[in-house]
């Protein structure tokens, strides 16, 4: 509960500077709403978390709690998990159209954004990945070591929130016409940058 | 920006988020005299973002506990018609009416990873601890009040903590020592002896703690509930026990 608490309220108040309606009954309302999350369908969320995997339970649990305080407070409901199930299908279809952009964001309040909607778009396991190799900048060598997974497997995550992250600012940049002036720019063409398997 | 210097910025905006993380945990766990709260508080006196952070951070009480555990027992997020084990949370929750509310929730956790406690790493009994400077030691002065580390000012003054299971442990225990300093635990240079049953003896030097408010003691299993430097890093930062790894907490005083 501390560490659901802790990430509650740190979300809460980084979003709404902790004014307005009683920021305590926000933190309790939106606690709530991150159990409910990890019980819901049968504990599926929770139950996606693996202790071979290497994060604790408690630090699993703040991600969902971040995951679920940051989409409630953007958009005002609960967002459904991607189906650990059929999402590698779904995704590799969805990003088979990635726009070759750049993705431009230029305030804290994009990145939040930004951020905001990759949590939404991965799974429990993808963003358990994220935050290993992109946040803590964990070594592909160790996150398989941990995982079991191959160097291929996990380089291929590591394109693919690099892609999923390049959809998502692409879509922003169309929904959000301010920031589409300087949001994104053509790349050049022909340039890769991204890793492959 | 491309995708590496996207994802660059992604990193860094998560790391500034969570920079308080540890500290606002330990607030909500009602550790207010830990010196990472303290710090925070320290702060919160001229960053009115960290004040409110602090507020909504404080632990919510038993009645607001209980009342989410009673809120996700009939959440219609937690449908009864769920898998057998789905089934058995909400059967379980509802038993759970009258059990206070951190522990429901923490129990249904358990229920729902299958697990009473972790069955993937090895228990690990209660264990105390004596800690000793060299004044102690040397008999020069009362001993300080129970669990504190009392050190002389001189760096190549030593410490002793003694750590003991309450009952032998069961596979081979490891124990990492950490001063933690600013909120953040740094690994200390110090001698580690094991006895077969699980006790612990750790000998340095002052110098070695020196800025410390506390020393954590990060204890688990070999290959199993401690893999890794790393695993003990992230417990010494959590500051936080449970049936397969015992952190104890060893405040400094000088």
């Amino acid at each position: 509960m501390p560490v659901v608490q802790a990430r509650v309220a740190r979300t809460l108040v980084r979003r709404r500077g902790g004014s307005g309606r009683d920021a305590r009954q926000e933190v309790e309302d939106l606690a709530q709403d991150v159990f409910a999350a990890l019980f819901a369908d049968g504990g599926k969320v929770l139950r996606a978390w693996d202790a071979t995997r290497g994060l604790t339970l408690a630090s699993f649990c703040g991600l969902v709690a971040e995951r679920e305080a940051a989409s409630i407070l953007r958009s005002g409901r609960r967002s459904p998990w991607t189906d650990t199930a059929t999402e590698l299908d779904d995704l590799e279809k969805a990003l088979a159209e990635v726009p070759d952009v750049e993705v431009a964001v230029s305030s804290r309040e994009q990145l939040a954004r930004l951020l905001d909607r990759l949590r939404e778009a991965l799974s429990p396991r993808g963003l358990e990945l994220f935050h290993r190799l992109v946040v803590e900048e964990e070594p592909v060598e160790s996150v398989c070591a941990s995982t079991g997974m191959t160097s291929d497997a996990v380089y291929a995550w590591k394109s693919r929130i690099g892609k999923v992250v390049r959809k998502l600012g692409a879509e922003m940049a169309a929904s959000e016409p301010r920031m589409s002036e300087v949001a994104a720019t053509s790349r050049r063409s022909g340039e890769e940058t991204e890793e492959t398997p | 920006m491309k995708d590496p210097d996207v994802l660059a910025a992604l990193r860094d905006h998560v790391r500034a988020d969570r920079a308080d993380d540890h500290a606002l945990e330990a607030v909500a766990r009602g550790e207010q005299a830990s010196s990472a709260a303290l710090a925070l508080e320290a702060r919160a006196a001229t960053e009115p973002e960290v004040r409110a952070m602090i507020d909504a951070s404080r632990p919510l009480g038993a009645a607001k506990l209980d009342a989410i555990a009673d809120a996700v027992r009939i959440s219609p997020a937690a449908p009864a018609a769920a898998k057998p084990s789905g089934g058995n949370v909400v059967a379980f929750l509802r038993r759970a009416s009258i059990v206070v509310g951190p522990l429901a929730l923490a129990a249904a956790i358990f229920l729902v990873l299958g697990r009473g406690g972790d069955k993937s790493s090895v228990p690990l009994p209660e264990y105390t601890f004596v800690a000793s400077g060299e004044k102690e030691m040397r008999g020069d002065s009362p001993p300080e009040k129970a669990g504190a580390l009392r050190l002389r000012d001189d760096p190549d003054a030593t410490f002793e903590i003694v750590a003991r299971p309450a009952t032998a442990a069961g596979g081979h225990v490891v124990a990492y020592v950490f001063a933690v300093k600013d909120g953040e635990p740094n690994a200390v240079e110090a001698s580690v002896e094991l006895a077969p049953e699980g006790s612990v003896r750790i000998r340095g030097r002052a110098g070695q703690l020196r800025g410390a408010r506390e020393v954590r003691v990060v204890l688990g299993t070999a290959n199993d509930s401690i893999k890794r430097y790393e695993d003990a890093l992230a417990r010494a930062r959590e500051g936080r026990s449970d049936a397969s790894v015992r952190v104890l907490v060893i405040p400094v005083a000088r």
